[in-house]
């Protein structure tokens, strides 16, 4: 797959095909050019992140958007897989997910996740939200250039 | 059992003992007069012999003394009866002194008899000499003479003997005298030969001054042997009066003694303790019945005397046995310290065993151990109870905890769904409203206004469901800190309707910050809520009572009916409907789920259009960790 210079690769690992879909529809409404990769559970998602399985030529994305409960193996097991894979631990983990819970939220910054943002219900907020990741880790923040590209 | 002594029986011994005592003492006193009273007679006797026999001897020597003279010539003067006697008839019986007065012979017997009639007052004893063959008939003897002279012919030589004369009494004596050489000048022609019997000699003593002298010797014996007896008597009297005393002391102390040991026995048996004693080697000294009863014994004499360690303390639950000098129970035995145990097994006769709890109580004399009394319960039925008790709070607590873990995970997992209705029913209106029809818009109001309310129960029953399963540890908390932050979350509200909200000082108690924060929060909020026509005016206040804290929170609302008082607090109760006042109903049911978890409770007082109080109580502090 070929993507324009500009264009920012993101992985979306998430298991709820309607979430997907909010957040493409989200991205959407971006204003900047975005590549957006979609694993449907964590195995897949470290075969995508290591060029594994049918994922040989894919190149690393600049953002990992990440869904803690999931079947097979859940985001808690592939964060950590991530952040102790070298060639893997730099991109910006920013975990997304239902749940509230304290354990999660701990759990999940001792992992190394560059952030923790819970799912808020109202549409409006959702689509706030996606804006202000790719505002800020899209935008604000400066991520290394080239690596692994 | 000891049995009952009879108290009348030994005090009619006693009685009985007593008079035998009386009964001895009279025969040997009386016994001791009749013999002082003989030896008095006999002594009266042997002086009136003595005198009688001085008498006849006297007349003895002044016989013999005239024998050996062969008599005495004596003047003839009839003035004092001396003449010539006509019975002697031997030669030169009457002389002439060459004056030509006139002598005659007087023989012995002669000479004796005068001297016996003429003198006898100067001895006051009365001679006689007499003859069975006397030569003057006068002299001849009476018929008591005569029987004692045909005595002194069978070889009797003197006779004493007490009799009356004239209905006087008199000792008469009388002695054999012996024919002598001199004796056959007056009586050779009777045929007499040296030797014999010639006759007796007598006397007559009058009893009267003996007798006067035994009498007074007698009564002396009397008095004295009256007053040994009396004394006797009072002897034994106090004696017996002394043992009645103290036999009835005794049956007093033996009756007490006995009703004691009864009602100790009924005591012991009328309760449902176990209790039985041991002495210093553990061996059984008494048995109380639900002992017996618990243990498998019929009978004390089954137990008595055994080492109870050994009948019934011998195995332990593991059924290794219970070893005496590890025995914990023994120690009571061997340093004398009461002890409570427990919860171990006891076995009964038949090798069945039940659990118990036991006390074990020293007994000392002085400084020693003499032995222990132990008490004990079956506690089959409350263990059995407990393990019940147990198991139902266990299974309480864990389908609560499953209960919050599913309202956890079931409005938890609710969410996802939900999002995705919410979110797309969202979607649909921010896409197409305006471009379907009016009906179309409509559908997709009612969805997602739909969703959203689910959302806030689901979000409502996430916090209820917190209260419990997110809950921190309890700690001090000023509560006049956490109703400013309680109101400061509320002062958007406060702002828009120009509540009024007052505190009294509120004190320091034991909480959760962030839940009693939300007590406050959810209390005055529902104050605020629920206001009337009026500005609200809200005041918080507490006061101590007794352990408790009670809080209020006072409003000018629109009231509550007493029916609902309880419903309040249920979950997703609600008076009004959303229209009038919006909201789940969570707000009170969580509130009570707070003071709860705080070991309080809640409740309201009102009345419709008067304004409500909420009261919550929580334990106040204990006062050393007081400020």
């Amino acid at each position: 797959m070929k993507y324009p210079a500009n264009a920012v690769d993101i992985l979306l690992v998430e298991d709820n095909p309607g979430d997907v879909r909010l957040t493409e529809e989200a991205l959407k409404e971006s204003r900047i050019a975005v590549n957006m990769r979609v694993a449907r559970d964590g195995i897949e998602a470290l075969e995508m992140l290591r060029g594994e399985g049918g994922y040989a030529d894919q190149s690393l994305p600049d953002l990992i958007l990440l869904d803690l409960n999931m079947p097979r193996m859940d985001g808690r097991e592939v964060l950590r897989q991530i952040k102790s894979d070298d060639r893997l631990k730099h991109i910006p983990v920013v975990v997304l997910t239902t749940s509230e819970a304290e354990k999660d939220i701990i759990q999940a910054y001792g992992l190394h996740a560059n952030c923790y943002i819970t799912k808020p219900v109202e549409l409006e907020e959702f689509m706030e939200i996606i804006k202000s990741i790719e505002g800020f880790w899209l935008t604000v923040v400066k991520l290394p250039d080239g690596l692994g590209k | 059992m000891n049995a009952p002594l009879l108290p009348h029986n030994s005090t009619a011994q006693l009685y009985r003992n007593a008079l035998l005592a009386v009964l001895a003492w009279t025969l040997v006193v009386a016994g001791s007069l009749a013999w002082n009273i003989s030896q008095q007679h006999e002594k009266t006797f042997a002086l009136a012999k003595n005198e009688a026999i001085a008498n006849i001897n006297k007349d003895f020597a002044f016989r013999q003394w005239g024998t050996s003279h062969g008599g005495v010539y004596v003047p003839v003067n009839p003035a004092t009866n001396t003449i010539p006697n006509p019975y002697l008839d031997v030669p030169e019986r009457d002389i002439q002194t060459p004056s030509g007065r006139q002598l005659t012979l007087m023989n012995p017997a002669y000479m004796v008899r005068q001297m016996q009639q003429n003198h006898a007052d100067l001895f006051g004893v009365k001679g006689r000499i007499t003859s069975l063959k006397p030569l003057n008939p006068n002299n001849a003897p009476d018929e008591w003479e005569n029987r004692v002279l045909q005595s002194f012919d069978r070889g009797v030589r003197e006779t004493a003997e007490l009799t009356t004369l004239n209905g006087v009494p008199y000792l008469r004596a009388m002695r054999a005298f012996m024919t002598e050489k001199g004796c056959l000048k007056c009586h050779g022609h009777q045929g007499y030969k040296v030797g014999d019997v010639r006759g007796g000699v007598g006397a007559y003593v009058r009893m009267e001054p003996y007798l006067a002298n035994e009498r007074t010797g007698i009564a002396t014996l009397s008095i004295t042997h009256s007053g040994i007896w009396l004394l006797g008597i009072v002897g034994i009297a106090f004696m017996a009066r002394r043992g009645a005393r103290r036999t009835s002391e005794r049956n007093a102390f033996t009756q007490a003694l006995q009703e004691s040991e009864e009602r100790n026995r009924m005591l012991l048996d009328s309760t449902a303790e176990g209790i039985y004693g041991v002495d210093r080697e553990a061996r059984c000294t008494f048995c109380n019945r639900a002992a017996l009863k618990m243990l498998g014994y019929a009978t004390e004499a089954e137990v008595l005397g055994k080492n109870m360690h050994q009948l019934v303390h011998h195995t332990l639950a593991d059924g290794s046995p219970n070893l005496m000098e590890n025995c914990h129970l023994l120690a009571t035995l061997r340093e004398g310290e009461k002890l409570f145990v427990e919860d171990l097994l006891l076995w009964r006769a038949d090798g069945t065993a039940f659990p118990a709890d036991m006390s074990t109580f020293p007994i000392r004399h002085g400084e020693g151990i003499t032995g222990a009394v132990i008490s004990f319960h079956d506690i089959s039925e409350r263990k059995q109870a407990q393990q019940v008790l147990t198991r139902k709070t266990e299974d309480l607590v864990r389908s609560n905890a499953e209960l919050e873990q599913f309202a956890y995970v079931a409005s938890h997992d609710l969410q996802e769904p939900l999002r995705m209705v919410a979110s797309y029913t969202q979607l649909l209106a921010r896409r197409y409203k305006g471009q379907l029809d009016q009906d179309a818009d409509e559908f997709i109001a009612f969805a997602v206004d739909g969703a959203n309310r689910m959302q806030r129960l689901i979000n409502d029953l996430l916090t209820f469901s917190r209260v419990g399963t997110r809950g921190k540890p309890l700690e001090p908390v000023d509560c006049n800190a956490v109703l400013k932050d309680a109101l400061e979350n509320l002062r958007l509200s406060i702002e828009e309707t120009g509540a009024s909200v007052t505190s009294d000082p509120l004190p320091t108690v034991m909480a959760d910050t962030s839940q009693l924060t939300q007590l406050f929060q959810n209390l005055v909020s529902n104050a605020i809520k629920f206001r009337s026509d009026q500005v609200p005016q809200i005041h918080v206040s507490a006061h101590r009572q007794d352990n408790e804290w009670i809080f209020s929170v006072r409003d000018n609302g629109i009231g509550i009916a007493p029916e609902f008082f309880e419903r309040i607090f249920v979950i997703f109760q609600r008076l009004h409907t959303r229209e009038q006042y919006p909201g789940t109903g969570i707000g009170l049911a969580v509130c009570k789920r707070i003071v709860e978890r705080h070991g309080g409770r809640i409740w309201v007082e009102s009345e419709p259009a008067q304004g409500s109080t909420f009261n919550f109580a929580l334990p106040a502090m204990p006062e050393k960790t007081r400020e």
